[in-house]
């Protein structure tokens, strides 16, 4: 490390005590994404709750419940919004603590540098390379946006961070930064992909049916992934690249077996490329100064137009339900936010404008409420209050357990047609009655 | 007109009753889009249709009534489906006999070119000019993706359907076209904008404090989008472009 950047270190290494007094009552305070959580600055501007009023807390996808939320139980000094919301937003939610900004994930970086101002930006960043760079590459979706963006920007060392490759936008240069502290140096989120249920296990080897050789794949933080994941590497399947919003250990598993190549990409070549990283330490030691992968800003990664530039992407996405008409809700029951619209209709849409590529959102048939009865997930229309995350007319493929069907350029009577035939079979006649009713159901449907 | 172009012409100049023979139970049809409605076409196929089953029709906003959909008001002969609902459209779809093909219409030709063929395309055109092209251009839109995905192109020659230049697309040369018939030459179906309603013209205020020397405009059909014509005609404005889907009397104007 230069003596430079040794002394420039000094100058604005700081206590999280000290860093945090410059948060004022009214600022807009940005934490860093998904595993990077800012946990030491986090817990110092908790004390500080009692005289801060009115102050925005956000990030992208919260790993952990904030201090500054249990702090405030009354969210009477702190509003926390998520862009993403996982599974501790979603919790936080339900007891009205945090609340969703809806955004199409590829947009998030353009939307940050036109409208939002922050005051100070909170980043968990890997200790300083010898060029004077701080690390963020497992969570590079909107952070460079939001650095351009932020008045005051103050990075978390947390020596389990490891140093990923660009990409672009990765790391940050001391130059940037106006302080520094050391933190706690706890280790990263572990989080495993979901044990896949029996839908999810069928669903996969219905996805398997379409996948080839040189397709582009993508993965989410779902069941169904870890039951296509595994399929793939006991596949033979070869050449495969991956080009995805979230990477898992299965690219690191699939990179090492040989399935995947990246050999057929037309951008990025022999690179597996991503916005965030979330796994087990396992994952987190293998991104570390591995030149296979290539971290980028989710306007790159997400960005339809570039996710359009290999050929045969298979992109794959969960929803949670599905209407007779086509249009895929992925993120609420009613009015209830369960997750968020995250890259899937980017991906969606990139993967209809690849030469040979298929974009698939699939949904077991069915689910079982709290007090046990089963619904079909494909429903005559959308249940009142649930988001649109693909609306019909950008949907391309759909699959449940029963079946996997194209409904681009498909009239309404033939879209009803295609989905009722993928429903669970028990729905099926009130699904064509309600067809029926609505005039999408036509002569040729009934033979 | 050279005579080789001539030549071909008069080869495939037939009759809508010739053409009308030519389809088959199970056939798909696009007709013209918007207002190149191919209206002796239709008439002809029309007298056909007790004897046709399972014919698949789709067009991009239906401008006219199509008669062969008068001719079944059972829907027991064809299907009609649109790209784009238009008003009438919208009042055969309360009737069921006319379903929506839901898209996002950038997206049309290139699902048209991977998913859809067409057994016979009907196309009303401008006559045919000095090199051997006949024009659509008032209806580019998805017209040549269904040219390329049809088996049988067929064009309804009408002497009022202006000549657009491109672009690109915007006409087809006669030797792609396998059928030549010479319509009725009927007006093309005029839409003056509708007029402005007051609150049409207080959101219109509104939005005039958005623009700009240099905006690139799009504008619609419609009372409000007529009202914006005009204020933006009546401003200083400069230098407005225009990039729509729908060029309208305003761009004109303006």
């Amino acid at each position: 490390m230069s003596e430079e950047f040794k002394s420039k270190y000094q100058e604005k290494l700081t206590s999280a005590a000290e860093a945090v007094q410059m948060v004022k009552s009214g600022d807009r305070v940005l934490y860093s994404e998904f595993g990077l959580f800012p946990e030491a600055l986090d817990e110092a501007l908790a004390k500080r709750a009692a005289e801060l009023r009115d102050v925005d807390v956000r990030s992208v996808y919260f790993t952990r419940v904030p201090k500054i939320v249990e702090a405030d139980p009354g969210q009477e000094h702190f509003i926390l919004n998520d862009y993403y919301f996982g599974p501790v937003s979603r919790k936080l939610g339900e007891e009205n603590l945090c609340f969703y900004i809806p955004n199409t994930y590829h947009q998030g970086p353009r939307v940050l540098k036109k409208y939002q101002e922050a005051d100070v930006s909170f980043i968990t960043v890997s200790p300083m390379d010898a060029q004077g760079f701080f690390n963020f590459g497992i969570a590079n979706s909107g952070t460079g946006a939001s650095i351009s963006k932020a008045k005051i920007i103050i990075v978390e060392v947390n020596e389990n961070v490891p140093y990923c490759l660009g990409g672009n936008q990765e790391s940050i240069h001391i130059s940037r930064v106006d302080k520094i502290v050391e933190g706690n140096n706890s280790p990263l989120p572990d989080i495993a992909l979901p044990e896949p249920t029996e839908a999810d296990n069928k669903i996969a080897d219905l996805l398997m049916r379409e996948l080839e050789d040189g397709c582009c794949i993508n993965f989410g933080i779902t069941g169904l992934h870890n039951a296509f994941g595994r399929r793939i590497a006991e596949s033979g399947i070869k050449d495969l690249g991956i080009h995805t919003e979230l990477l898992v250990e299965y690219c690191m598993d699939l990179n090492r077996s040989g399935a995947v190549t990246g050999a057929r990409k037309n951008i990025d070549k022999y690179k597996m490329t991503y916005t965030f990283a979330i796994g087990t330490r396992k994952l987190y030691d293998y991104l570390h100064q591995n030149a296979s992968c290539a971290s980028y800003p989710v306007n790159y990664i997400s960005d339809p137009r570039v996710i359009a530039m290999n050929d045969k992407v298979f992109a794959t996405y969960k929803a949670l339900e599905m209407d007779i008409f086509g249009q895929v809700s992925s993120e609420t029951i009613g009015t209830v936010q369960k997750s968020g619209s995250g890259g899937q209709l980017d991906f969606i849409m990139g993967a209809f404008n690849s030469h040979g590529g298929k974009g698939v959102v699939c949904l077991p048939s069915t689910f079982t409420d709290r007090e046990g009865v089963v619904h079909s997930t494909i429903t005559p229309t959308m249940r009142v209050g649930s988001i649109v995350t693909v609306p019909r007319s950008l949907v391309q493929y759909a699959a449940t357990e029963y079946g996997v069907v194209q409904l681009k350029s498909k009239s309404t009577w033939e879209r009803a047609e295609l989905l009722v035939s993928i429903a669970h079979p028990d729905f099926r006649d009130g699904l064509i009655r309600a067809a029926d009713e609505m005039n999408i159901w036509v002569k040729s449907n009934k033979k | 007109m050279s005579d080789i172009e001539m030549w071909e012409y008069k080869q495939k100049l037939t009759t809508p009753e010739k053409v009308a023979e030519m389809v088959k139970s199970g056939d798909r049809l696009f007709y013209g889009e918007f207002v190149l409605f191919p209206e002796a076409l239709d008439a002809a196929l029309a007298k056909r249709i007790p004897e046709l089953y399972n014919l698949d029709l789709r067009s991009v906003c239906f401008t006219r009534m199509p008669q062969i959909v008068a001719a079944d008001p059972k829907r027991e002969h064809v299907i009609m489906n649109d790209y784009h609902f238009s008003a009438l459209s919208r009042k055969l779809h309360d009737n069921n006999l006319c379903n929506y093909v839901s898209i996002v219409y950038h997206q049309g030709p290139r699902f048209i070119k991977k998913y859809v063929d067409y057994d016979v395309v009907f196309l009303t055109t401008s006559p045919m000019d000095p090199r051997g092209y006949f024009n659509y251009g008032l209806a580019n839109s998805v017209t040549s993706a269904a040219i390329a995905k049809g088996k049988k192109i067929v064009i309804e020659v009408n002497e009022h359907v202006p000549y657009c230049l491109g672009g690109n697309q915007e006409s087809v040369h006669i030797s792609r076209v396998d059928y030549i018939v010479e319509g009725k030459n009927s007006l093309l179906p005029q839409v003056p904008p509708a007029p402005p309603t007051d609150t049409d013209r207080k959101i219109a205020e509104h939005i005039m404090k958005e623009i700009e020397d240099g905006t690139c405009l799009q504008l619609g059909i419609g009372g409000l989008p007529n009202v914006i014509g005009q204020m933006i005609a009546d401003s200083d404005l400069k230098d407005i472009g225009i990039h729509t889907e729908m060029l309208v009397d305003s761009c004109v104007d303006l």
